[in-house]
């Protein structure tokens, strides 16, 4: 079909990396995003800025915590299909309590499971989550978006479409073509040592863009290629169901041998029992997590099969000292406190997996890090960019003296999901600083109106895009770049001076206090501005520079 | 106080070792010293020298954290490095005079 | 790459589903039959989940863009969706032998 390698390569980087360029760039940028979920998430909430916390005392935190819980009305409605027969109005067989924090997170987010009588699937459960402040127990309000950890990397990725995991399906799809991009981009490229520092910006803009497109994909390309492939590897699970459809009975057969050598009971026992001191379990990890020279913060704490004799308490360390995500699990018998289990030593596959998804979900402390990813997740956003650049530079002349409308598409398109996706994730801020700390009785929570805020945006941004690219088509730039760059400006200010305003905590304050999640936050919303500025004044220049050569082109031909 | 200050010495290596792979390709040195070069011995020397401060600045993200992470660090900072010479190279690009004594540039050979 | 190649539809079409759906068909009987001959060798389950679908997916990479670059249309569904269904029956073959 294609008469060469190289040419076959060149269609398959053209196309594909167009269409999945548009998803591409959303999952780049939130995921560049998401590495600071966290501190987005304090800048949010006002409530939750304070200093991170250790996992709080069971027995004085979190135990009333869970008891106290029961499953939203709204996850009761969504359980209903799942039901024969009638709902029940409350849930007291625990199949598991749940605390899980970071060395970021001074609040804490736990959640319950319950067993739901007459259930189709026996081992489906109803969840129950909740937000503490671990100091006191007390409760945050459940529609107060964390907007890091809860919007932005969900966006990142699944796009917030849940339908049947559809968003998985296109991320995934997505991350699939951008390991094909890679593959076919350096087959492609001729001179990948020779052009490796090469950016000529004084050259044609099809030139220099293309350089750019070049120089950011190869020095970066371990990154690129290591998230787009780790991050197929976290969801291998997902994309690839082997063991829970054709391979399930070697997948149960496993369950069963597994609940045997583990000694950790797969099911309830049906007979009441107390709970002895978790916190005294949590002691006796930690001494023997010390034993093994680790760092002894208790990242993940569950109890399995709540107020039963088979019940069990499993508790992982927080391993904020390594890349891979080890656990190094220590599980208790709920009753009576002895251990039961001490996780074995990963084998080297474990370990190879560990590595490569803990690199991808980062929960390691180590800040130089975490900004370098940031580095590598906006200099794949500069790549894709470059990329819709290029194509439309490459074309529009043609399709401006053919009548085609193929770069203005695309162009506009570009726009929306460049700087239409910026003027969301800002305005979305401005809204979460503008509205009421509760929603009146009867409307959507909060957090809703933060989603609406950011979905109406872009929605308007894209057909702002489209309205203004009427120019594309006869081969000049569409002027909704720079109107739109001027509202990323505009709303990323107003984002820091609403903070300041609403909250008292403007950088005079944050930074002298050396209070660096919202400082950050801050901080980079007003580089968002300026350069955002900057760009606006470079495309007025070069569109004022394009009008006086149409003014001389038409005076020359008078 | 330490780990910050090894960290920061192996960007810095990171930085000049990139720095002289770019002065060892013949693209890149004229828009360095606006003039011809560099010569075949200075091109090879250019290349051992940002070899070493490569793998020196290995060494350092080695000495601050576990070897999993430190690989980590290194690879990235090796793609910021890269990009910042390929920033400076395309628009100040006689910065990276502070690379070479000036007598390389001028000496015979 | 200027100028748009120009391709007859269906064949292209055919091509992109070899190599989307043909390519999908064939990681997943590689996991399969992966997972089903690794853990009757003897290896933990979820080790064999993981290093079958680690190769898989960049098996999947290469057989993407090799159903662009092989001449013949057929042997590119042949090699994929036929290969990917081999594998699959395989591995429930050893499943059966494991766990009858």
């Amino acid at each position: 079909m294609f008469q060469n390698l190289r040419l076959a390569m060149a269609w398959l980087h053209t196309w594909f990396g167009l269409v999945l360029g548009f998803v591409l760039i959303v999952v780049f940028f939130f995921g560049s995003l998401s590495v600071f979920d966290r501190e987005i998430d304090r800048w949010a909430i006002p409530a939750s800025r304070f200093e991170p916390q250790p996992m709080p005392s069971f027995e004085q935190v979190l135990r009333p915590a869970f008891e106290s819980m029961q499953p939203t009305r709204a996850a009761i409605d969504e359980m209903r299909p799942r039901v024969d027969g009638p709902m029940p109005e409350r849930f007291d067989t625990v199949v598991r309590w749940g605390a899980y924090t970071t060395h970021r997170d001074p609040v804490l987010g736990v959640f319950a499971g319950y067993e739901v009588p007459g259930a189709k699937d026996p081992e489906d459960s109803i969840w129950a989550d909740r937000t503490i402040d671990p100091r006191s127990g007390a409760t945050l309000p459940d529609d107060h978006l964390k907007i890091g950890s809860q919007f932005f990397y969900p966006l990142h990725y699944s796009l917030t479409l849940n339908w049947y995991s559809l968003g998985y399906w296109i991320v995934g799809f997505a991350a699939l073509m951008m390991l094909v991009a890679l593959v076919s981009g350096v087959v492609m490229h001729r001179k990948i040592f020779r052009e490796f520092f090469t950016f000529r910006p004084a050259k044609s803009r099809q030139r220099s863009t293309l350089d750019l497109h070049n120089l950011t994909g190869v020095v970066a390309l371990p990154f690129h290629f290591f998230f787009a492939f780790t991050g197929l590897v976290i969801f291998a699970g997902i994309y690839f169901p082997v063991t829970h459809t054709q391979l399930h009975a070697l997948h149960d057969r496993h369950e069963q041998i597994e609940a045997q050598e583990t000694g950790l009971p797969h099911d309830r026992a049906r007979q009441p029992a107390t709970l002895a001191s978790v916190d005294a379990m949590v002691a006796e990890a930690q001494r023997r997590w010390a034993a093994k020279g680790m760092a002894g913060d208790v990242g993940f704490l569950a109890v399995q099969h709540v107020g039963d004799a088979n019940a069990y308490v499993s508790l992982y360390r927080a391993g904020t000292d390594r890349i891979a995500l080890t656990g190094e699990g220590i599980h208790f018998k709920a009753s009576t406190g002895e251990v039961l289990r001490e996780d074995p030593p990963t084998t080297a596959v474990g370990s190879i997996n560990e590595f490569l998804t803990g690199l991808h979900l980062q929960h390691f402390r180590h800040w130089l890090l975490r900004w370098l990813y940031v580095l590598g997740g906006l200099t794949g956003c500069v790549c894709i960019v470059t990329g819709f650049m290029f194509f439309v530079e490459k074309r529009k002349h043609q399709h401006a003296k053919q009548g085609e409308q193929g770069a203005r598409v695309v162009d506009a398109l570009a726009v929306t999901t460049v700087t239409g996706m910026l003027v969301a994730a800002c305005g979305m801020l401005v809204a979460n600083r503008l509205l009421p700390e509760a929603m009146p009785q009867g409307w959507p929570g909060r957090g809703d109106f933060e989603r609406y805020a950011f979905w109406a945006l872009w929605l308007f941004a894209m057909l702002h895009a489209f309205v203004r690219s009427a120019p594309v088509a006869r081969g000049e730039a569409n002027p909704a770049w720079r109107e739109q760059c001027v509202a990323i400006a505009v709303l990323a200010v107003a984002a820091v001076v609403l903070n300041a305003a609403t909250t008292g905590d403007h950088l005079l304050n944050t930074i002298p206090r050396g209070y660096w999640p919202v400082a950050g936050v801050d901080l980079a919303l007003l580089a968002t501005a300026g350069l955002a500025l900057v760009a606006v004044r470079r495309l007025a220049r070069r569109a004022t520079a394009a009008t006086g050569r149409v003014r001389n082109a038409e005076a020359a031909h008078a | 106080m330490r780990d910050p200050l090894l960290l920061s010495a192996a960007l810095v290596a990171a930085l000049a070792g990139m720095g002289w792979l770019a002065l060892a390709m013949e693209a890149h040195w004229p828009q360095v010293f606006a003039a011809r070069g560099p010569t075949p011995r200075t091109s090879r020397m250019l290349r051992v020298l940002g070899a070493a401060a490569i793998v020196t600045s290995l060494v350092l993200c080695l000495c601050v954290d576990h070897a999993t992470m430190a690989v980590l660090v290194w690879i990235m900072a090796l793609a910021g490095a890269a990009l910042a010479i390929a920033f400076t190279l395309a628009r100040r690009a006689h910065w990276l005079r502070v690379l070479l004594p000036p007598r390389c540039v001028a000496g015979p050979g | 790459m200027t100028a748009r190649i120009a391709t007859p539809r269906l064949p292209l079409l055919l091509r992109i589903a070899a190599a989307v759906f043909g390519g999908y068909a064939f990681a997943w009987g590689m996991i399969a039959l992966a997972i089903a001959v690794l853990y009757a060798a003897g290896m933990a389950f979820h080790d064999a989940e993981h290093l079958a679908s680690l190769v898989a997916l960049l098996v999947y990479v290469a057989t993407f863009c090799w159903a662009f670059v092989t001449r013949s249309l057929a042997r590119a569904w042949l090699v994929l969706a036929g290969g990917g269904a081999v594998m699959a029956v395989a591995a429930s073959f050893v499943q059966h032998l494991i766990v009858p």
